[in-house]
């Protein structure tokens, strides 16, 4: 008796499967390949993130003659970006406000990155005040300096933004802060 | 098992592996060219446990448009290639100009042999088109560059074009146009 070779007919619904994942798995893959990003975890031997997760840098607002428009932009884990404009103002006077509030609640001191910045080089002195401390962030000949402020564990300080000029500034500035953790 | 089946999963094969190469190869290049740092790391959700990562979402967006621009052209090159050439092949037994033309460009061989059938075009085609959307979904996403993405628009559309050509083409072998027969 002749016997019909079925291997045919039990093979084809495997190759139709194949087939399909001939499509589906490059599709698959080539959407895995891409990359993504994702912080570096910044942790102790312990493997305890302790870097930043008690950190808050929250912006105090109000209102205010010279300072307007503030703005606080957290722009990743370890970065906030203050944005504020500074208004044209007189000659010989003094201008500040308080801008941010800075919160420690973990045990440990944290280091705060500060760099200041105006988009136009006038004879403003800008400054940042802690407390009783002063943190230089642009001078009279407009020299950048960048500071470094510590945060002591479960404090909290308001930081204020001081404006001094010599002359007359007719008209408004753009003021920058980079707050880097 | 079929003719045809085992045809479509011999054909199917080049273009699956070109496709994946082409997305390695373009996203190695990147990294080498612009001398980038990245990293790779095991996570439990998903199909896939390796994932690769970039600290930054510009240079992110910049090594999968590029590994997207590479992974397109390595696709749409032969497909385009296909078409042109059965386009030609079927014109040269049309009119005998194109004979005349191919003879000065000296690629007769592509008239020679018609290796070049509609099911080669169409899945080449159909992987074209599948890498097509993944790039213009990313586009949309924000994760690849916009123009890559139009790119990609333009690619899917023509090798649509030119396999609905290469059917009309075939399907006149077996039902020739009526005023052809005269």
């Amino acid at each position: 008796m002749k016997t019909k070779n079925l291997l045919p007919q039990i093979i084809e619904p495997f190759a139709i499967v194949a087939l399909l994942c001939l499509f589906i798995i490059p599709t698959l893959t080539v959407i895995n390949l891409s990359p993504i990003t994702r912080e570096i975890e910044d942790k102790n031997v312990l493997g305890v993130n302790t870097f930043n997760s008690n950190i808050a840098v929250k912006a105090i607002g109000g209102t205010h003659n010279i300072i307007k428009n503030e703005t606080l932009v957290k722009i990743s884990e370890k970065q906030y970006l203050y944005k504020a404009t500074i208004q044209k103002r007189e000659g010989e006077k003094t201008y500040s406000k308080p801008i941010l509030r800075l919160q420690n609640n973990g045990t440990f001191p944290i280091k705060l990155s500060l760099f200041g910045y105006t988009d136009s080089k006038t004879n403003s002195r800008i400054s940042l005040k802690v407390g009783r401390n002063s943190y230089l962030l642009k001078d009279f000949d407009g020299t950048l300096h960048s500071q470094e402020i510590l945060l002591e564990p479960t404090s909290d300080t308001n930081l204020y933004l001081y404006i001094e000029n010599i002359n007359q500034i007719l008209f408004p500035e753009y003021f920058e802060l980079e707050i880097s953790l | 098992m079929s003719r045809l089946l085992k045809r479509i999963l011999k054909i199917s094969v080049w273009p699956a592996v070109i496709m994946i190469a082409g997305k390695l190869l373009g996203i190695i290049a990147a990294n080498i060219v612009y001398k980038l740092d990245f990293f790779i790391d095991n996570q439990i959700e998903g199909i896939f446990t390796i994932q690769l990562y970039y600290t930054d979402t510009s240079t992110m967006v910049l090594v999968n448009s590029v590994s997207n621009l590479f992974m397109i052209i390595f696709l749409a090159v032969p497909t385009i290639y296909f078409i042109i050439k059965t386009s030609i092949y079927q014109s040269t037994l049309q009119n005998p100009r194109t004979i005349v033309k191919i003879t000065k460009f000296n690629i007769l061989k592509w008239i020679t042999k018609d290796d070049t059938s509609f099911l080669l075009i169409f899945i080449w085609c159909s992987f074209l088109l599948v890498a097509s959307f993944v790039v213009i979904a990313q586009s949309i996403q924000g994760i690849c560059y916009p123009w890559i993405g139009g790119i990609s628009a333009v690619l899917a559309i023509f090798s649509i074009w030119g396999t609905i050509k290469t059917y009309e083409q075939e399907i006149d072998k077996i039902y020739p146009k009526e005023k052809e027969l005269y």
